[in-house]
């Protein structure tokens, strides 16, 4: 399907402090037209200045960030949209994190060690709902 | 002046010096070597006595300005301890008598002057016995004293009980000060109430430490515990208690002397540093995770990209088999990393552990219930390692069963069939068919079962749901 049958791109943030990672998910997003990285974060409070000044449909969140825990930004951005998706991306999948995140609202955790096929398809998932 | 320090020093009474010669004369002939020193009037007989160190006062009855009498009132109270004698003319009876029940040691009549020497020897004598009486029980009060502060000033408490086999069995009679240092209670509390060491032991550990209590009682060997007590404003104390029974030259019990120590800081301590190893291991886990979890999801990625790039070529099939290579040993290394978090478990009872891992799981997703059933016959012992494969695989069914089947209800059931222990976790979700990947998740639960000797059954179809049951023999566990 063309991006213009699919109408507007699912626009996506990343908030994700492993650089390779990030690079990974900018050639995997490119690769899908009706995905579209629009925001890029390194750290929670750069994620936080970016919900108030973009606009996004999915957020895909990793948990292992370096200034704070990621159930603490979910809060904010259903603040500035509470309709944006969120994806929490997790390698470790420890229980007492997942529990945190998914009571303060994460739509769908997924293992970090999942096929780039499965992340793109549960970002359209959560973009398209 | 006589130079022999062993001279008796005589503090004599009398107005006439020539008796008082006399009286020295006498009692050098008799063998006592003396200093005689002679005063005749109140104050210097006052004086004398305040200001000399003298063995013995010989006084006369009556002199102009002073009497015996009342010289024996003034002698008694200055220097109570120093012999009096009265020397002098005849008296009678009845003030003789009156002289020895004021207090006089004796009374010598000039006429019998023979009567004195032995008179002095006498009294000498017995003042000497007094002094050495009451040097003796000085000496004994200042090394109970002694001995006493250096009790109080342990730092513990110590006390003396009666044995089993007294007429008072086990009855406190000593206890020091610093109990009410460290408990609060008053030390006659423990004393005089028999029940008093009972009710402040803390409950838990009454039941062991009254064990100890009566086992050494029945053998006589020392007593020597850690126990809690509650102390007076409800303070927790760890107190190290040690009594060993003291007995007698027959080996007859006579009483056990203890000590108690407060440990509560050296308890403390021992939690708080097992405390930091667990925290030191908990931290070594989260730092494996980030480090090479991270690696490892980034080198899974990458290697996807480039696998979608190579997409159509022969190179697909080789990068899916390195992709899941890489995320078994992820998959392996999580493992390794939850083992930190169960291995303190792993003696807990087997339904206890699912439990707390079905807990876990139902705060990870919303909009779907998630109940455990443990069905009567299922045993409630641990499992010991084998029962950590098999939660592994319980989780990895629970993982698969909220994010890809839309489940809305799933159950996990352990239960026992024969000789099998059966752990099923069953949905009502999605369900997949033959064509579909079984993935990763699968796949691993399937070599787990194989590595616990067991089977790993698995039954879906589209639109009804999944049964993901794991089947292992009870003779091979463990």
């Amino acid at each position: 399907m063309s991006v213009e049958e699919l109408g507007m791109p699912i626009r996506v943030m990343l908030v994700e402090d492993h650089t390779a990672f990030r690079h990974v998910m900018t050639v995997l997003l490119a690769r899908e037209p009706d995905l579209e990285m629009v925001a890029q974060a390194e750290s929670l409070d750069e994620a936080r200045q970016h919900c108030t000044s973009v606009e996004f449909d999915v957020v895909v969140l990793d948990l292992g960030l370096p200034d704070g825990n990621g159930a603490d930004l979910i809060v904010d951005v259903r603040a500035a949209n509470p309709a944006v998706g969120v994806l929490i991306l997790s390698a470790s999948l420890d229980p007492t994190s997942l529990q945190r995140v998914t009571l303060a609202g994460a739509d769908e955790i997924l293992d970090k060690l999942a096929s780039t096929t499965e992340i793109a398809g549960a970002i359209r998932h959560l973009g398209s709902g | 002046m006589s130079n022999d320090p062993n001279a008796l020093r005589i503090l004599d009474l009398e107005d006439d010096p020539v008796d008082t010669e006399l009286l020295q004369a006498n009692l050098m002939a008799g063998g006592i070597s003396c200093e005689m020193v002679r005063v005749q009037t109140r104050a210097d007989f006052e004086a004398a006595l305040e200001n000399g160190d003298f063995d013995l006062v010989l006084s006369d009855y009556s002199l102009p300005s002073f009497d015996g009498l009342s010289a024996l009132e003034l002698a008694k109270e200055i220097r109570p301890e120093v012999p009096f004698i009265l020397v002098s003319g005849a008296i009678g009876e009845e003030r003789a008598i009156e002289a020895l029940k004021s207090g006089a040691t004796d009374y010598v009549l000039k006429q019998r002057l023979e009567r004195l020497v032995p008179a002095v020897r006498r009294a000498v004598r017995e003042a000497e016995e007094r002094n050495e009486r009451r040097r003796a029980e000085e000496a004994l009060r200042q090394s109970e004293e002694r001995y006493r502060t250096l009790v109080e000033q342990i730092p513990a408490v110590t006390y003396i009980e009666e044995p089993a086999e007294s007429d008072n069995p086990k009855v406190v009679t000593y206890i020091s000060p610093q109990y009410e240092t460290m408990l609060g209670y008053s030390a006659e509390s423990e004393m005089i109430d028999k029940e008093h060491w009972y009710k402040t032991l803390h409950p838990e550990d009454r039941e062991r430490v009254l064990a100890e209590d009566v086992r050494t009682d029945e053998t006589g060997e020392s007593f020597d515990i850690e126990y809690r007590m509650i102390a007076g404003d409800g303070r927790v104390v760890w107190v190290r208690d040690q009594a060993t029974l003291v007995r007698d030259e027959e080996g007859h019990p006579l009483y056990w002397l203890g000590v108690q120590y407060d440990v509560t800081e050296q308890r403390r301590a021992e939690e708080a540093l097992k405390e930091i190893g667990e925290a030191e291991r908990r931290r070594l886990a989260r730092d494996l995770h980030d480090g090479v979890l991270q690696d490892l999801s980034y080198t899974t990625a990458a290697m996807g990209i480039v696998q979608l790039n190579a997409e159509g070529t022969g190179l697909e099939e080789e990068l899916q088999k390195a992709i899941d290579a890489i995320r078994r040993a992820a998959q392996g290394l999580r493992a390794a990393v939850n083992d930190l978090r169960i291995e303190d478990e792993r003696d807990r009872p087997f339904p206890d552990l699912v439990e707390s891992l079905v807990e876990r799981n139902r705060g990870m997703a919303r909009g779907y219930e998630l109940i455990l059933e443990v069905e009567e016959g299922f045993p409630a012992t641990s499992l010991g390692d084998a029962g950590t494969e098999i939660l592994r695989v319980l989780q990895e069914a629970l993982t698969n069963a909220r994010r890809h089947s839309r489940a809305r209800n799933v159950q996990v059931t352990l239960s026992k069939d024969r000789d099998e222990l059966v752990a099923e976790v069953a949905d009502d979700g999605l369900g997949f068919g033959p064509g579909t990947n079984p993935g990763v998740g699968l796949r691993s639960m399937g070599e787990r079962a194989a590595a616990l000797g067991g089977k790993l059954e698995i039954e879906s179809e589209v639109g009804e749901g999944t049964r993901v049951r794991l089947r292992v023999s009870i003779t091979q566990k463990g």
